[in-house]
């Protein structure tokens, strides 16, 4: 099985420190023969957001935080990580497709848009979630998704 | 060296349908199988190459690279996507046998689950050096959690959203 995280899974999984954390560890470590596909897309994303953490008041380690990267980088050379090629072109106009669809009827910010325009490329098997909204957004356009609180 | 090897290789290649294995070079490469994804008759003896893959693994010190033809070109309609290939080839790139010969480093530094398309009139000739899932999700967790010990409780996603 295909499965591709966004970026509030990703967070939430590689953060230890997460409140939702052991959620995601749980649901991670059950998948035992899944494939976890990511895109250029979602690894900046996700390494972007673990250093915004930093910023946060008795925030995480800076040091930490690089080596969490370097671990998550490690994981798709040996471990069930790999990165798939997205043409960004097509999924900024799938994005547009998706905001004159749905986007006055869901809350749809514009770098989450931009995961579920991906999914159209990846076509992963499951689409995981923390984000109610992308979950809204993958399961109208009839992804399997499915939303960890 | 590597040119040279390359030049060889081009000329020795059997046609998409032969079931013929590739030749087997010595570019100091794991385990690196090559495959044309699309094409059904390679993709049946997908299974046989990676068995001989195995063998020249054991017997060369595990350098050992696979070539096969790449008949036609891959395109974005038929690139690499079969289930039996997805956990092995992450990326591919298309380059020339000119870049080849320039910069062989790109095939000498491929990664695991990279492929690397050698372009030609023909269609080219396709390599990926094979991904080995080498850690199980619990043994990543529990690298993960000697990165991590100590770091402190927060909601990420609250944070992240509204900037806490």
């Amino acid at each position: 099985m295909r499965i591709y995280p966004d970026t509030s899974f990703l967070v939430s999984l590689l953060y230890s420190g997460d409140r939702s954390h052991a959620a995601s560890e749980a649901f991670f470590v059950a998948q035992t023969t899944a494939e976890w596909v990511t895109s250029e897309w979602l690894l900046f994303e996700t390494n972007n957001s673990l250093r915004q953490l930093c910023l946060a008041r008795n925030g995480p380690d800076k040091i930490m935080i690089e080596g969490v990267r370097r671990l998550f980088k490690r994981w798709h050379e040996r471990g069930n990580f790999t990165r798939v090629d997205a043409d960004m072109a097509d999924a900024v106009t799938e994005c547009q497709q998706l905001s004159a669809a749905h986007a006055i009827a869901l809350r749809m910010r514009s770098a989450d848009v931009l995961h579920v325009a991906l999914l159209e490329q990846i076509n992963p098997d499951l689409f995981v979630t923390r984000d109610a909204d992308q979950f809204k957004l993958a399961s109208q356009r009839a992804f399997p998704a499915q939303l960890l609180s | 060296m590597i040119g040279a090897c390359w030049k060889r290789d081009l000329t020795s290649q059997t046609s998409a349908g032969d079931s013929t294995p590739a030749r087997v070079l010595p570019f100091g490469v794991l385990g690196a199988l090559a495959v044309h994804s699309n094409c059904r008759v390679l993709e049946k003896h997908f299974m046989d190459w990676r068995e001989s893959a195995r063998t020249a693994q054991r017997t060369q010190c595990g350098h050992s690279v696979y070539w096969v033809p790449c008949h036609p070109r891959p395109t974005e309609e038929n690139s690499i996507d079969t289930p039996a290939l997805s956990d092995n080839v992450v990326s591919m790139k298309t380059i020339t046998s000119r870049e080849l010969s320039r910069k062989p480093s790109v095939i000498s530094n491929i990664k695991p689950g990279e492929a690397v398309h050698v372009a030609d009139r023909k269609g080219g000739l396709m390599m990926t050096r094979a991904k080995r899932i080498a850690v199980t999700p619990r043994e990543m967790m529990a690298e993960l959690g000697k990165v991590t010990a100590g770091c402190p409780p927060m909601d990420t996603q609250a944070f992240l959203e509204d900037g806490e």
